[in-house]
């Protein structure tokens, strides 16, 4: 099934969410059609249904700080690992559900699942990068894949 | 004004509390539940004057905590403040007897129209 979705919609979902409502300062966009990598926050809502995927929301420990201080209220250096986790994967759920209704046929939203680390690289099996966006402010990054189900 | 917010998130749970002062009800009672069964728990021993529910939730949906306190014939006003904005979504939201939905990202203007008529 053909989609509609481009990366341009999803900069501007990505951006209502982590710039409007939360006043994060995300950086510029670059090329993004690559799966991120060395990332410390990854977090994924996934969609199944008519069409099945997933939004992959992944960032450093710096903007996730930044993140998790916007939600609740705090200075980036006073929140705890888990704080910056619910924060990110928070973030991957407004994405996904913003997503979700650009996609060609009806699907049920995830709760969110969140990983941390440090170094960390992520494939989801079995699906394949369908848009993907990147943000960079220095060495600070957020990156927005969706994924399609290949199977 | 006592308003019960329901979010799996505490993150979510902290960015509607802070929302919700900013759109002018700074001197609110928020009492805050992670999830529709413990909100259901809550709300059968003592009635807030709206609830704001998510409604994707482990334990117990938003959905499915209207629905609960519609059978019992608890007409308490509760509105979603949610990620899922599809038209289907908003239908059986306003079928169960939501008071309104507020879709993220959302502003504190969005709580200003919204709780507006409650206060």
């Amino acid at each position: 099934m053909q989609a509609q979705m481009t990366a341009p919609d999803l900069a501007t979902i990505v951006e209502s969410s982590a710039t409007m409502m939360l006043g994060l300062d995300i950086g510029v966009l670059v090329d993004g059609d690559a799966p991120a990598s060395n990332f410390a926050f990854g977090a994924s809502v996934g969609f199944t249904g008519d069409w099945n995927g997933a939004v992959v929301v992944t960032c450093d420990d710096r903007l996730g700080r930044e993140a998790a201080a916007a939600m609740f209220g705090n200075e980036p250096a006073d929140v705890s690992g888990d704080e910056i986790a619910d924060a990110v994967g928070e973030l991957a759920n407004m994405i996904g559900g913003n997503v979700k209704p650009l996609l060609p046929g009806a699907a049920t939203l995830s709760l969110p699942t969140v990983i941390q680390g440090s170094d960390l690289h992520l494939g989801i099996a079995g699906a394949s990068v369908w848009v993907g966006i990147a943000y960079r402010r220095g060495d600070a990054s957020l990156d927005v894949h969706i994924y399609e189900s290949t199977k | 004004m006592k308003i019960r917010i329901v979010d799996d998130s505490k993150a979510m749970r902290s960015i509607v509390r802070r929302h919700v002062s900013q759109a002018g009800f700074e001197g609110a009672d928020i009492t805050e539940a992670e999830n529709g069964q413990e909100a259901l728990d809550t709300i059968r021993a003592g009635r807030p004057d709206i609830v704001l529910s998510d409604w994707n939730m482990p334990v117990m949906t938003g959905i499915e905590l209207l629905e609960a306190l519609r059978t019992e014939g608890n007409d308490v006003p509760l509105g979603f403040v949610t990620s899922e904005s599809s038209a289907d979504f908003k239908d059986r939201a306003f079928d169960a007897g939501a008071a309104f939905m507020i879709t993220k990202p959302f502003t504190a203007d969005d709580f200003t129209r919204c709780l507006a008529p409650f206060s």
